[in-house]
Formats: C-alpha cells, structure tokens, sequence
C-alpha cells in the first residue's frame, strides 16, 4: 500500500474543518500537545500550540520490558 | 498553502530533533533480588556479571559505531541492574565521561525499585545523562501477587519507598511498567486509579512469554481478546476522566499519537527495531533485544572480540532484517499495518516458533487501534465547528 503523506491522513482522520481549540476534551489536548504529534499537525491547525516535551522514540520500550 | 511548502515547513520544524543512533540495552547481571512469577529471562541466559573490559568494550565501541552525530542511549537494564552497587554507575559516569566530550551519550535504569536509596538518587540527580524507570504491578493486594522476594514476601512496600524518595527529587525519573497478566487484567479501573491517586505515570506491558512466564502459564497467560478489552477498557477510563490529561498511561498514548502520524515510535510497531535495538549480556554476548538473551539461534557475537559491524552482518539479523508486512500471511490487507509493521519479532517468535508470523497480540492491536480511532473522531465530530 502507498504511505499516506502527512495532509491526506489528516484529513482522512479528522476532516478539513477541525481546529485545536474546538477540542474539549482534556485527555486529547494531551495527546495532541505532544510534541511529535504537534510538529506533524502544527500546519494544519491556527492555534496549535508549540511545546518543548522531549521527543520520545524510545517510548514503546517503556524504558524496559518489565 | 502548497504541499511542498507544508511538507517543507514540517521538516524544518523538525530539524532540531535528535538523531538518534542504537539504543543499547544493557545487561550487567541477570541476577535479581525478586521471583517474579513472569520473569522473561531463559534459564540459558548469562550468568555471571559484567566485567570491567566488557563494560569498557560495550560502551566505547558502540558509541564510536553510533557517531558524533547520533546519540547513544544506554538502558540499564537486568536481572537488577541495582544490584551492581553505585560504584557501578559511577564507573560508567567515568567511562563515558571523556568519550561525552565529543559523543551525545544519555543514560535510563531499568529497575524493580526495591533497591533505591538516597545515595544513589544523588548520584542520578547530579548525573542528567541518567534517568530511572521502575516496575510496579497496580496496588499492594495486586503487586504482591506476582513481584515477589526470592525468599518470599511482597515487595510492594519497598517499592513505594522508592517512589516516595524519588519523589522528592527534581528530576529523576520514575515512571513505571506494569505488567498485565491473569492476575490482573480484570482490575483496569482499580490499576488506573491507583497510579492516578499516586501521581505515578504508567504503561500496561503485556506478559511475554518466555522464562518464567512459560513455567506458570496458566496462571499467568493472557489471551490477545483479553489484552484488547483491557486496554478498550482502561482508554475509556483514562479517555473520558475529566482529570485524565494529569496522568501519562501507555501504549495508549503512543498508539493514538501513531494513528494520528501514522509513523509508530518505538520498537514494538518500527518497521526496523533491528535498526534501532541491541542488547548487551553480562559476559558481552550481543542479542537482538533483551528479550532475546539465551536463545542461540539469535546470538550475534561477543562484543569482547567482534567489531559492531561483524556482530550486525549476522545472519541471523539478516532474517530479521527482513521480516516485514510484506512477508506475513494476513497483514497485506490490514489497515493499520502501516503503524503495526506485524508487532513484536519475539512476541510472534514464542509462540509461532518463527518471526515471519504476527504478533501473538495482533488481534488486541486491532481491537484498540480501532476503538481509539473511532473515540478520538467522535470527539472531533462533536467540537466542529
């Protein structure tokens, strides 16, 4: 399967009308306000706001497996 | 605005990220204080633990391998890693002392937490090239059930002193694994509640099988439907708490943020862990990942006599090299298969015996990447505006 490029998943996933800060829910800003998640989206959003959090490629790793 | 310019914006933005060269999980000793009823660790792994040259060796050469450009991160990882005493640490603090003049070389402590004192918070807090993670099964009646002294009795209690002590220091880590088995995969709410109420950031790992976990498997094991209603479970917890943002919970957060990508983070979901994962025994012996430690078949070398080079043209990591979506029956067709990549080579390996299959958890997978996709576009769709 061809690899979406950035603006056809986003807009598959949330449509072309969403703006951050329509966005209610606390648990989703978090999640949104991650800073790999900003840096992909930041474009696509007025109000996106631009945090310093680590970049974690690590993080599926936990930092161990148990 | 044009799609260049977007994509170009993008990549400007993420210019400043840091490159990232193999993160070395390191093993000093499979030793361990605790019997935990699911340790993945084979009776074939290392014994022994890890001398001053294999120490020396492992950290310079594979920092030497990584560059000046890419950062190496080193887990400490075990067995106990704490049972090798602070002088340990120190002596790494010293090794990479010089080569961190020229290298970017950062630090993580994989512990089960009982160990923790004072002296060695100092030690980590001083050093910010460290950080800790601990391991913690839910609340005491939960914990003690499965991370137990070798002697017996729980090990809860130190455990929470150490979180006590860790929490009154600026920086040092602390987030915690859990792991989810029959014990307790039907206490999500009381999971998510505990660590919420202790301020504790967590993530659900679930059992692998091997080691230990083989040994008291049905005591232990979790079926893949299980797994998924668990983490549908804790995510509608966590997702619909007013108070939910005040807490990290994994993989939840991480699987969101790579349906939202669609580029997955870390080495469950890479389309190339073998890229980005080694793991170093106590006698030097280099695996794939720790959780490969003992298994033959998938021994690379010894980094005592081998250069890094010579131990990654193994073939043994040709094969893993190329185990892809492509390669796997039933994954072609799979709409998530861009963030899965067919899960964890040693999750599929255990159970099926070969690493060209899925994940023994694909079906949770599915199951979860489905119901948080479904919740986070419901959530949008009632905030259009």
């Amino acid at each position: 399967m061809k690899e979406q490029n950035c603006e056809e998943r986003v807009v598959k996933i949330f449509g072309e009308e969403v703006e951050k800060r329509n966005i209610q829910n606390p648990v989703l800003r978090k999640i949104l306000d991650n800073q790999r998640i900003n840096s992909f989206l930041f474009k696509y959003w007025d109000h996106f706001d631009k945090h310093n959090d680590t970049y974690e490629v690590y993080a599926d790793l936990g930092i161990g497996d148990y | 605005m044009g799609r260049f310019i977007i994509l170009y914006a993008i990549s400007f933005y993420m210019g400043d990220k840091k490159q990232k060269g193999f993160t070395v999980i390191m093993k000093p000793t499979h030793s361990c204080n605790l019997a935990c009823k699911y340790c993945y660790i084979e009776e074939s792994a290392e014994k022994g633990v890890m001398s001053q040259t294999t120490l020396e060796n492992s950290i310079e050469k594979i920092v030497l391998f990584n560059g000046e450009e890419k950062e190496t991160h080193f887990i400490w990882h075990g067995g106990e890693p704490l049972l090798m005493g602070i002088d340990f640490f120190e002596n790494i603090r010293d090794i990479q002392k010089n080569l961190g003049k020229k290298y970017k070389i950062s630090n993580g402590i994989q512990t089960n937490g009982t160990l923790l004192n004072p002296d060695l918070l100092d030690f980590i807090e001083k050093n910010r090239d460290f950080y800790l993670g601990l391991s913690l099964d839910g609340p005491r009646e939960l914990h003690n059930q499965t991370r137990a002294y070798k002697g017996g009795g729980g090990s809860f209690d130190d455990v929470m002193r150490g979180i006590d002590l860790i929490k009154e220091r600026e920086r040092v880590g602390g987030g915690v694994i859990a792991v989810i088995t029959q014990i307790n995969i039907d206490h999500f709410s009381e999971l998510y509640n505990f660590f919420k109420a202790n301020h504790i950031n967590f993530k659900a790992n679930p059992l692998i099988r091997s080691g230990e976990a083989n040994k008291n498997y049905n005591q232990m094991t979790i079926s893949p439907k299980q797994y998924g209603h668990f983490l549908i479970d804790l995510f509608d917890t966590w997702f619909y708490d007013p108070e939910g943002d005040k807490i990290s919970v994994d993989p939840l957060e991480k699987i969101a943020g790579n349906l939202i990508t669609g580029s997955p983070v870390g080495c469950n979901y890479s389309k190339s862990c073998q890229n980005n994962f080694i793991s170093i025994g106590p006698l030097g012996d280099v695996y794939p990942c720790g959780r490969f430690d003992g298994i033959q078949e998938f021994k690379y070398g010894n980094i005592n006599s081998n250069s890094v080079e010579n131990l990654l043209n193994n073939p043994s990591r040709k094969l893993l090299l190329q185990r892809g979506v492509e390669t796997i029956e039933g994954c072609s067709p799979c709409e998530y298969k861009q963030i899965c990549n067919a899960g964890c080579i040693h999750n599929a390996y255990m159970v099926n015996g070969q690493v060209n299959e899925k994940d023994y958890y694909c079906t949770s997978y599915k199951m979860i990447f489905d119901h948080i996709k479904k919740a986070i576009k419901k959530e949008i769709n009632l905030r259009v505006k």
